[in-house]
């Protein structure tokens, strides 16, 4: 447990290190003519990400720091009373709940985090291979935004019974059927984006539709255990595994082996397997829906979390072949993993070579060479003129027109006001 | 500059054209190039990843299984799996590490480390992030963290080992190793 501790405030460190850098970079070192609006989702969600991270990391930092000096030297922060030898110490105050407060403060804001940044790949991959302009980019932006302010006020939502003023989990309950708002608006926005297009397939789309996919499903049972009076009674059971598997864990992993897949040629300069990459995907969701979907039934039936065996319950002994079948989509999950190390390393030094663009994508990492040179562009920094998602324009000469085109170059397919 | 692949076969890496003289260390370890970074952090990500599903596959077998024994466990585990069972302590050390690896070190570090990395500056039209040093700093923060995560799994495992068998006939042999720590 204590290094458990020191691990997470080296942790901290890191995100913090990381997070300044990022949000510093892009607010200061945007070429010539990328305006805020003209940034890809993918950026926009990496700087709100790295936003959250900013704010709450240091909240988790003072709370470790508390408990280590709780566990090493005696203090009394989370503890209401302390014996030594039988007696009393003379220290009162201190409080198991705070340790609560502080760690969920950081716990919410967390899962965005670890949401946003595979959305915002997601955002971007369902948009090229849709060869479509996102839809609604300004909706996603404002979405995410809201998104992250909200997730400072709902930490209550994983208190319910912690004996908690039952007001103040009515004010949770509210703040956080909020976040369905714009968390809809987003799904709204890829369905839309995918709705009626020719779609090109590749391995990245496929777990990007993956993950929206557990968004949604995973995000129907948030709704559930976001109302206090129906959270209660599913509270620490599987039906929570069930619930933050699909939402959080699946969708991420799903985020980010679609990241994987499509900026694989950006950072190794070769292709993926592509039969590999399909075959990864459809045995990995197979095993997913199957470890986490039977969860909520056993979940319901209202089998504990974090139980090292139920045996010694007689009204759980219907669950036991549940919790086998389980136990066989999660082995097979596993294997599955495997064939995803081997096609990434392997393709490191075997893939097939790739070319500069080889989705034909707007943005901008695919102007420069495949190879790798220090400060990326060989020459000068390329000049933005429009936005990133020119996918399929009407008039124009081809389905994509880079960001680094003028409008004087696309006569043909200019809107109004487009000069 | 248009899309060309020079000879530089044989390595995934391309060796940049004004800086022939790289050694493995400033190339590999004290990189402050965000591409190399989001590198690291991707291979250091996919390593605790299949840790994390290891420890998922561990527990699994328990739950699914609660009755049954796997003497394979003492291969991999040793005095956690005594016997073919999964100690109930270790249970809750391994579910407890199994989520803080998934969700910090691997959906934290390891996605925002990657894509920031790799993404922001090529996408935005910056020569590196504002600060490569802080950038190779936050690597190595992350690496330490995780190091000591995995460590911390490994005490874990002696702590037990050394509750387990406290009065049984492995005592002596148990005790010094839980005694290195
Ligand atoms: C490889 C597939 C995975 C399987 C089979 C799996 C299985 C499980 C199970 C059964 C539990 C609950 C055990 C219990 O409460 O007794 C658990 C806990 C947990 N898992 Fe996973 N998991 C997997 C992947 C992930 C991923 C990708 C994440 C990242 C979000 C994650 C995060 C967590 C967390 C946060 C906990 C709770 C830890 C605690 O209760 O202290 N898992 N996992
Ligand atoms: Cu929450």
């Amino acid at each position: 447990m204590t290094l458990w501790l020191v691990s997470m405030v080296l942790f901290i460190g890191s995100a913090l290190l990381g997070g300044i850098n990022y949000v510093v970079t892009v607010l200061n070192l945007r070429t010539k003519g990328m305006s805020m609006t003209r940034l890809p989702l993918t950026v926009w969600a990496f700087t709100i990400t790295a936003i959250l991270g900013i704010l709450s990391f240091p909240v988790l930092f003072a709370a470790a720091l508390l408990l280590l000096f709780d566990r090493s030297f005696g203090t009394s922060f989370y503890l209401s009373d302390i014996y030594i030898n039988g007696a009393p110490l003379h220290y009162s105050g201190g409080s198991p709940i705070l340790f609560q407060h502080l760690f969920w403060f950081l716990g919410h804001p967390e899962v965005y985090i670890v949401l946003l940044p595979a959305l915002g790949l997601a955002s971007e991959i369902i948009s090229t291979q849709s060869r479509k302009p996102i839809f609604g980019y300004k909706a996603m932006i404002g979405s995410m935004l809201v998104i992250a302010f909200l997730s400072f006020v709902v930490w209550g939502h994983h208190m319910f019974i912690t004996g908690m003023n039952p007001f103040l989990g009515s004010v949770f309950v509210f703040t956080t059927l909020l976040v369905a708002i714009p968390s809809a608006v987003k799904v709204f926005n890829y369905l839309a984006t995918l709705w009626k297009a020719n779609i090109v397939y590749s391995p990245a789309i496929l777990f990007a539709i993956g993950l929206v996919s557990f968004f949604i499903s995973g995000g129907l049972t948030g709704i559930i255990l976001g109302d206090s009076a129906l959270d209660i009674n599913v509270h620490d059971t599987y039906f929570v595994v069930a619930h933050f598997h699909i939402v959080m864990g699946s969708s991420a992993i799903f985020g980010m082996f679609a990241g994987i897949y499509h900026w694989f040629p950006r950072m190794f300069g070769r292709m993926m397997n592509r039969k590999l990459g399909y075959l990864h995907f459809w045995l990995t969701i197979l095993s997913v829906y199957g470890t986490f979907f039977p969860m909520h039934f056993i979940g319901l039936a209202g089998v504990p979390r974090r139980y090292y065996a139920n045996t010694a319950y007689e009204g759980f002994s219907g669950i036991i072949n549940i919790n086998s079948l389980i136990s066989v989509f999660a082995i097979l999950g596993a294997f599955a993993q495997l064939i995803f190390v081997i096609n990434f390393f392997y393709s490191m030094y075997r893939g097939k070579k790739a070319v500069q663009n080889p989705w034909k994508s707007n943005t901008l990492e695919w102007t420069a060479p495949v190879e790798h040179v220090h400060g990326n562009w060989p020459g000068e920094i390329p000049t933005v003129y429009r936005w990133p998602y020119d996918y399929g324009k009407p008039g124009a000469e081809d389905d994509f027109i880079p960001q680094t085109v003028p409008y004087s170059q696309t006569k043909s397919s200019n809107l109004e006001g487009e000069e | 500059m248009s899309d060309h692949t020079h000879g530089h076969t044989g390595t995934h890496e391309a060796h940049d054209h004004h800086e022939h003289h790289q050694s493995f260390w400033s190339k590999y370890v004290f990189s402050t190039d965000h591409k190399m970074i989001s590198k690291q952090f991707l291979v250091t990500a996919i390593v605790m990843a299949l840790l994390a599903m290891f420890m998922s596959v561990i527990f699994r077998l328990q739950l699914g299984w609660p009755d049954h024994k796997f003497p394979i466990l003492e291969k991999f585990i040793g005095s956690w799996g005594k016997g073919g069972k999964l100690d109930p302590n270790f249970y809750l050390a391994l579910v407890t590490i199994h989520g803080t690896i998934m969700v910090f070190f691997v959906l934290t570090g390891g996605l925002s480390g990657t894509f920031s990395n790799l993404l922001i500056p090529l996408q935005v039209g910056a020569r590196d992030m504002a600060s490569g040093f802080l950038n190779m700093l936050s690597y190595w923060f992350f690496f330490a963290s995780c190091m000591v995560m995995t460590a911390a799994a490994g005490y874990a495992r002696l702590r037990i080992g050394n509750d387990v068998v406290v009065g049984e006939h492995g005592l002596v042999h148990r005790f010094s190793i839980a005694r290195r720590n």
